[in-house]
């Protein structure tokens, strides 16, 4: 691998880096709406959500690379699974609680946040592969 | 697990977050306690911090368990495990309902979300014991299925087993739970104020 594709990888970390947070930040957000109350428990129950939803999500190539015989790699590869679906719903709602006002969605809004929300919660998956791969290299 | 895996910063993260959340899980299942038993019998809220304890206790020495042999001891430790396995997948819920939507009817979306939460929370207790690296050691409990010759004396075997074995975690988790323990007093006196 040469400097300039280095260079690429890391910024494209960067920006997968941002974009997980924001990632964090929707499913709290998403969260606490979903529970309509935005006190000190709910906040927690989120961020323990969104902790454990981007943990899974950031080991993505690690857990992936389980063997199938352990008990801790079958069980961290089924709530990985789950984590992305979480994720995926808890960001949605997430993204419509904080970026739409309107109560209901046209098409296009609905276009423009299943887009957000897709690359948004791959985000961190593919931070985990850009990561492995910097490290290997 | 291999050493290189558990040692990568990320999973060690992982393991931090997933030790977070299963005090988490003592919360759910003092309150779970407290919504399902004070309701219809009443039990003094100090007696509802047995039910965090004991699936503590249970749930994060997992590796003992399932690495102890299919002598009887070993298929009831199983089987107690199974059971509290379920019955705090039932109680976090009940838990979480009372904190986090104080006991109102969830409706789907919140059922959704509450249902995640106690998935991923129950979880956490588990799979935190079988990632902390200083698991190994676990594996080479004494296990001897000669000592069980007649009923009468597996029976006492059982009991005997069962002693150390309740000895032998608590020693292992005592500082877990004294942590779970302070965080829950400290919590349910925010929540009462």
């Amino acid at each position: 691998m040469n400097s300039d594709q280095k260079i690429g990888l890391k910024s494209l970390t960067l920006i997968f880096g941002i974009s997980s947070l924001w990632d964090g930040f929707t499913t709290v957000y998403g969260t606490t709406a979903i529970l309509e109350r935005q006190e000190v428990p709910q906040m927690i129950a989120g961020v323990l959500l969104a902790a454990i939803i981007l943990g899974l999500l950031y080991n993505t190539s690690t857990i992936l690379n389980l063997d199938y015989d352990d008990v801790v790699g079958i069980s961290l590869k089924l709530l990985w699974f789950c984590a992305f679906a979480y994720d995926l719903a808890t960001s949605y709602m997430g993204n419509i609680a904080f970026l739409i006002t309107s109560p209901e969605l046209n098409e296009i809004q609905k276009f423009v946040l299943f887009g957000l929300t897709f690359f948004v919660t791959a985000s961190p998956i593919l931070l985990s592969l850009l990561v492995n791969r910097i490290r290997d290299n | 697990m291999p050493t290189d895996i558990i040692t990568r910063p990320g999973f060690k993260l992982l393991t931090i977050i997933l030790g977070v959340s299963s005090l988490w899980n003592g919360f759910t299942l003092l309150f779970g306690a407290i919504a399902l038993f004070n309701k219809e019998v009443i039990v003094p809220t100090y007696l509802c911090l047995i039910v965090p304890i004991f699936f503590l206790l249970i749930l994060l020495n997992t590796p003992v368990i399932l690495a102890y042999s299919y002598d009887i001891t070993g298929l009831l430790l199983k089987v107690l495990w199974t059971l509290v396995i379920v019955y705090n997948c039932i109680i976090s819920y009940y838990g979480n309902v009372l904190i986090l939507i104080d006991n109102h009817i969830p409706n789907e979306n919140q059922k959704f979300i509450l249902i995640g939460i106690t998935f991923f929370v129950s979880a956490s207790p588990i799979l935190f014991s079988l990632m902390i690296p200083e698991v190994e050691f676990i594996y080479q409990i004494p296990q001897d299925p000669k000592l069980l010759f007649t009923i009468i004396k597996s029976t006492f075997v059982i009991i005997l087993k069962l002693i150390k074995f309740l000895l032998f975690i608590a020693l292992t988790s005592i500082s877990f739970i004294v942590l779970t323990v302070l965080a829950l007093i400290l919590f349910y006196v925010i929540k009462v104020n």
